[in-house]
């Protein structure tokens, strides 16, 4: 085959052992979820939609971190890797916030009797989510390829700022979501329940990194065969 | 006191859940078979325009 270089084994590898991490930690996730926890006495079974709605979150904000760090590394001195870094993490943080976004809704109706209220935290997380697809969309609007990279490294530091605002929000603002309950030093979680939102909160940052190795090694790709087009001609 | 029991809204939560990262991870899929096929293909076709003593010297 002639990809078969060096390093492609070793990548296929360690592809291959994320994806099967994931696999077996998504079942280990529902197992957890919806034989290990009990059912929340007021809200019932609508409830566990909490662990996916809270790792899908938390997994946003560390994309969205990552995007900001290497954005800012780019500035400093630009180079692709950088870029790419930067550009994957985002596609991934926006496909978890629309996981949160959904999921969140899905649950709000039950419980607040709406999918969509335009309360501070649901509109700033549906902020973050417009910056980062902008972000994404960016590089295509400008002609100048190295260009398209700087303005979309500005967005990513800039639009990080949202971040601590999404996650304060439910402090600084009268809002009907409720206060954070796993950053917090009292227990407002019973020990199951609390164990199975860590778990899917792993198993969720394995998912991305899983997922995100795929979305590098297709710019990596894409790369190889602009170079391959290059120099054919 | 009345626990609600919504069902429907947890299985949609889920399926969605699903289907948006299957359905991501089948977009990433066909993109990585189609460019690992274009690049398979542009190598093949220099490799023979080199000519059969032409090696690869990572392969």
């Amino acid at each position: 085959m002639v990809l078969s270089r060096n390093g492609d084994g070793a990548r296929r590898w360690v592809d291959d052992v994320l994806g099967v991490a994931t696999l077996i930690g998504m079942v280990g996730a529902l197992w957890l979820i919806f034989i290990y926890t009990p059912v929340e006495l007021i809200q019932g079974a609508v409830q566990k939609v909490f662990y996916i709605h809270l790792a899908a979150a938390w997994n946003a904000y560390l994309s969205f971190f990552l995007v900001f760090v290497a954005s800012i590394l780019y500035l400093r001195r630009p180079s692709p890797a950088k870029d790419r870094f930067a550009r994957a993490w985002a596609e991934i943080g926006v496909v978890f916030t629309t996981i949160t976004l959904i999921s969140g809704a899905i649950w709000g109706k039950p419980i607040w009797g709406t999918y969509w209220t335009w309360d501070p935290r649901l509109t700033t997380t549906l902020l973050l989510w417009l910056i980062y697809v902008v972000y994404l969309m960016l590089r295509g609007f400008v002609g100048d390829p190295e260009r398209g990279r700087r303005y979309a490294a500005i967005v990513g530091i800039i639009g990080f700022i949202d971040v601590p605002i999404v996650h304060m929000s439910v402090r600084w603002w009268r809002t009907l979501h409720p206060d954070p309950i796993v950053a917090t030093a009292e227990a407002a979680l019973p020990a199951s329940m609390w164990y199975t939102v860590l778990y899917c909160i792993v198993v969720f940052t394995v998912l991305a990194l899983f997922l995100v190795r795929q979305r590098l090694h297709i710019d990596e790709l894409r790369e190889t065969l602009l170079d391959l087009r290059t120099t054919a001609r | 006191m009345e626990t609600i029991q919504n069902f429907d809204y947890l299985f949609a939560a889920f399926a969605i859940l699903w289907v948006v990262v299957f359905g991501y991870f089948f977009f990433l899929t066909r993109q990585l078979a189609d460019l690992r096929r274009e690049v398979n293909a542009l190598r093949e076709e220099r490799e023979n325009q080199a000519g059969p003593s032409a090696t690869d010297p990572d392969s």
